[in-house]
């Protein structure tokens, strides 16, 4: 097998935006969660989201067909493998049906209106999620638990932190949870940095985020608590609004 | 309420239908981890992908061929509807893509391949063997009539760019017998090879 280095063919970093009182230093906590919006990292994938390669794709253009799956398949797998724990061969099949959408849909997509990589994760994530939710409901696997294989191949990938979690559910719909219920509206109320560094560190190791965004394991750390404690305290408002 | 429990219920909201949409920072950062490439699953996926496609385009086998298009021309006009690489079909019948490049540009003649190689071919772009037998009449025929344009005398040996190998058998003679003698023999021979891949739907 070869590896290649995930970040990009510049090999640029990806730099944290400047807040307006000038540069955020890790000591700022605040300051750097509230400031961490992602300056996309230059030259990283950008080909695939250029107006003129969509224009290619759309136009039926195979080789630009090709060179999207080609360059794309082995990120997504890893997403897959990380966020739902899977294993290889069941991510492979999740891809290929993900591929045939994308085939089908492509006409369809506005550049304008989104980001093509982005798009694809999306149809990626959704069509893993009625796989899964399908499974479960034919009997094949099980509701959510801790020995469950995605939930257990999260942790594995160290991508959940050291909590020991002691998962006992009956019933993953988020409906059924009326934790999960609140967690979302609280998610909801978060800023986007905030939101999104809790998204990442469900899927990646503090040292993974910080090696990619070149800034120390504690600022990770800090970052992620920051965001946390905003999480609960935007959960403690939910509940008590709902009595 | 322990930060274990909201990380349990956090961990299932992210995995559920209800998470918040992915950010392309999000994406951008995914997208940054290193990965491990394994060769052998990018050709799995074209084969899977050409495969799928296919079965898509052609539900029913096709029967019938518009027009006087040899084999290669008409798998490749069906390559190019699908959208599909010259390296994706290679993947799917397991040759490689110089291959499939000789086929479409009639460098090589489908007279010449092995019968097993045209029942991969034709299972997988699901050609009923009567749709073959007309393909395979066109080739000869602009085999011969492109002979006969050069004068040449089909025992002549070949020196024949187009359609036929420069290293190839005698090209077929222009004497419509011998076409069909020809093609026959190489429609009893796919025949025998789909009946032992019981694959009688293209032979129905």
């Amino acid at each position: 097998m070869r590896t290649r280095a995930g970040n990009g063919s510049t090999g640029t970093r990806l730099l944290l935006a400047v807040s307006a009182d000038g540069i955020v230093t890790p000591a700022d906590g605040k300051a750097l969660c509230d400031a961490f919006s992602l300056e996309r990292l230059g030259g990283m994938f950008e080909d695939l989201n250029k107006v003129s390669f969509i224009n290619k794709l759309q136009a039926g253009d195979e080789l630009a067909l090709d060179y999207l799956m080609t360059t794309l398949e082995f990120p997504l797998s890893q997403f897959l493998v990380r966020h739902f724990g899977l294993r290889h061969e069941d991510a492979e099949d999740i891809i290929n049906e993900s591929w045939l959408k994308i085939y089908r849909n492509v006409r369809g997509f506005k550049p304008q209106d989104a980001r093509l990589t982005t798009w694809i994760y999306s149809v990626v994530k959704n069509t893993a999620i009625d796989r899964l939710r399908k499974q479960t409901r034919e009997g094949q696997r099980t509701p959510l638990s801790a020995n469950d294989r995605y939930i257990g191949g999260a942790i594995k990938a160290g991508s959940v932190p050291h909590y020991q979690l002691n998962l006992n559910f009956e019933d993953e719909t988020v409906e059924g949870r009326p934790l999960v219920r609140q967690l979302r509206q609280a998610l909801a109320s978060l800023s986007e940095p905030a939101r999104n560094v809790l998204v990442m560190r469900q899927n990646m190791t503090t040292k993974e985020i910080a090696q990619i965004e070149n800034i120390s394991e504690a600022g990770v750390r800090m970052r992620y608590n920051r965001a946390f404690k905003d999480l609960r305290v935007a959960l403690k408002k939910v509940m008590a609004d709902e009595g | 309420m322990k930060d274990k429990d909201i990380l349990e219920a956090l961990t299932v909201l992210l995995r559920s239908e209800h998470a918040p949409p992915l950010t392309d920072e999000v994406v951008d950062v995914f997208l940054a981890l290193p990965v491990e490439e394994d060769p052998h699953a990018i050709e799995r996926r074209r084969a899977n992908f050409a495969i799928a496609i296919i079965s898509e385009l052609h539900q029913e086998p096709v029967r019938k061929i518009e027009g006087k298009r040899s084999f290669g021309e008409w798998i490749q006009s069906i390559r190019g509807k699908a959208r599909l690489t010259r390296e994706a079909i290679a993947a799917a019948v397991q040759k490689d893509t110089p291959f499939i490049e000789r086929l479409e540009t009639g460098r090589t003649s489908p007279f010449k391949l092995d019968p097993r190689d045209i029942s991969e071919l034709i299972c997988l772009f699901r050609l009923h063997i009567d749709g073959l037998a007309q393909l395979l009449a066109n080739t000869a025929a602009a085999a011969s009539e492109n002979m006969r344009r050069m004068g040449r005398r089909p025992d002549m040996g070949s020196a024949v760019t187009g359609l036929m190998d420069p290293d190839s058998e005698p090209p077929v003679s222009h004497n419509s017998k011998t076409v069909d003698k020809k093609v026959d023999k190489l429609l009893a021979s796919v025949r025998a090879d789909l009946r032992q891949r019981q694959a009688t739907h293209l032979l129905e």
